[in-house]
């Protein structure tokens, strides 16, 4: 519960963070999707049904804002929640080394699902297959890759400090 | 029982999820104009987190510009030297202001030569999904609703389908759901310009006895009851000829040639002018 509260949080804080980069820094916003890396975030981490809880979420609140059909974005990324988290509970995804094609390959599978949700519905993504799907593959992968690392470094960090607030009083008692 | 959800929760939550997201698509998909109820509460519930991050954007710019033309100040210990580079970002703010008056000026000509009364918005923010769409700084209170055109200096930029208090979507005329009536400037012939994704449309509909050149500049017709008629629309890229003889012609939205971030949202659509 904990988990999936931090989880919206953070898919909040992306679309945020989004908005201002499609203002500074349009070239980037637009190979980057921070709300797909929040949602690959939790599926490596192996939380299956948070990451398409949050996949849900963050999907719906690109189509309120960004999309022509409410619900197509969301398909896209409960569907990425799904297959990552799915290979994220079988296989420990960590470091850069697993965290860079995890994010690529999320990133295909998202824009994969969205060419199929449309084929289906009869509303046709714009790019079906570019280039473009590539470099947005390349740089979620980089972005999210040095995301991930300094959130795991604050998590260490957090757990360093409340381990040693923990063993201080044990120490006391001890004496 | 209870042990088979246990073991297939994750896909079951998958079936309820994508099913959810099926019903708002059913919704989403017949609606016209309007959000649906839950748009218009995540809309109302978030609109303050995409305002503020292009407030925060704003004010990004504004430092980092402050912080740019301050960063040589070591170097200018001389008051000589101080006072070059004083005046060099008194020039540079002259004339990124004088590059703004003359983008506002444009939007002002725009403005007079149109009859349809209009309303100025600027560009809160742009979609980084394959749908074409950008978000402008007003909504309901600043007088907007849905199915309104949107133009700039430039020319025609897209038309609102969505719109809260204060923020209203606009889908560009590169979406491939988009479609605008139009001519070449000489009238030699007409079709319809339908976008094509990231920056560039194509024109459906030519007549193949009609010849289409590289550089044509196509104006609105208005007769897509939407657009005012005459306004810039697209330049011809290329033309090609279709095996089955039809013609391919790419077309280069006039407005996305430049990088406006002030537009006019005309308020009343056009009447259509038949006869003499």
């Amino acid at each position: 519960m904990k988990k999936a509260i931090f989880g919206f949080v953070a898919v909040a804080a992306a679309l945020g963070v989004q908005v201002a980069l499609s203002r500074l820094l349009p070239a980037v916003s637009e190979r980057l999707d921070l709300l797909l890396v929040v949602v690959v975030y939790y599926g490596v981490s192996g939380a299956q049904m948070t990451a398409m809880l949050i996949g849900a979420s963050a999907g719906l609140l690109q189509d309120v804002w960004f999309g022509v059909l409410l619900g197509r974005t969301g398909v896209r990324k409960v569907m990425t929640g799904y297959l990552v988290g799915a290979v994220g509970s079988r296989l420990a995804l960590e470091g850069p080394l697993a965290h860079a094609p995890a994010l690529a390959l999320a990133t295909i599978a998202d824009h994969a699902t969205g060419v199929v949700a449309g084929e289906l519905i009869g509303a046709p993504l714009a790019d079906p297959f570019s280039w473009m799907l590539l470099q947005k593959a390349l740089v979620n992968a980089v972005v999210g890759t040095a995301c991930f690392a300094l959130v795991g470094r604050l998590t260490r960090e957090r757990e360093r400090r409340r381990t040693a607030r923990a063993r201080r009083p044990a120490l006391r008692g001890a004496r | 029982m209870l042990e088979f959800v246990i073991q297939k929760k994750a896909a079951l939550m998958l079936g309820v999820l994508l099913a959810a997201m099926g019903f708002l698509m059913s919704r989403s998909i017949h609606r016209t104009g309007s959000a649906t109820p839950l748009e218009a509460a995540v809309g109302r519930a978030t609109a303050p987190l995409v305002q503020g991050g292009s407030r925060a954007a704003g004010s990004v710019s504004r430092r980092w510009s402050s912080f740019s033309e301050l960063r040589g100040s070591a170097d200018r210990a001389r008051a000589l030297q101080a006072e070059v580079e004083t005046l060099r970002a008194d020039k540079r703010r002259f004339e990124r202001e004088r590059a703004e008056n003359a983008r506002l000026l444009r939007l002002v000509d725009l403005k007079a030569s149109l009859p349809e009364s209009t309303i100025a918005a600027r560009i809160a923010a742009a979609s980084p999904l394959e749908d074409r769409t950008i978000l402008l700084d007003r909504g309901r209170a600043g007088g907007l609703r849905a199915g309104l055109p949107v133009v700039t200096a430039a020319g025609v930029l897209g038309k609102t389908i969505e719109v809260t208090e204060s923020l209203a979507k606009v889908l560009l005329v590169t979406d491939p759901a988009s479609g605008v009536a139009v001519a070449q400037q000489d009238g030699h012939y007409a079709g319809m310009m339908v976008g094509r994704g990231r920056r560039s449309c194509q024109l459906l509909y030519v007549p193949t006895d009609r010849l289409a050149v590289a550089g044509d500049l196509l104006v609105t017709t208005g007769l897509d009851d939407l657009f005012p008629p005459g306004l810039p629309a697209g330049r011809v890229l290329s033309v090609r000829r279709a095996p089955d003889g039809s013609m391919e012609v790419d077309v280069r939205p006039e407005a996305l040639a430049q990088d406006d971030s002030e537009v006019l949202v005309v308020l009343s659509a056009p009447a259509l002018r038949l006869g003499p």
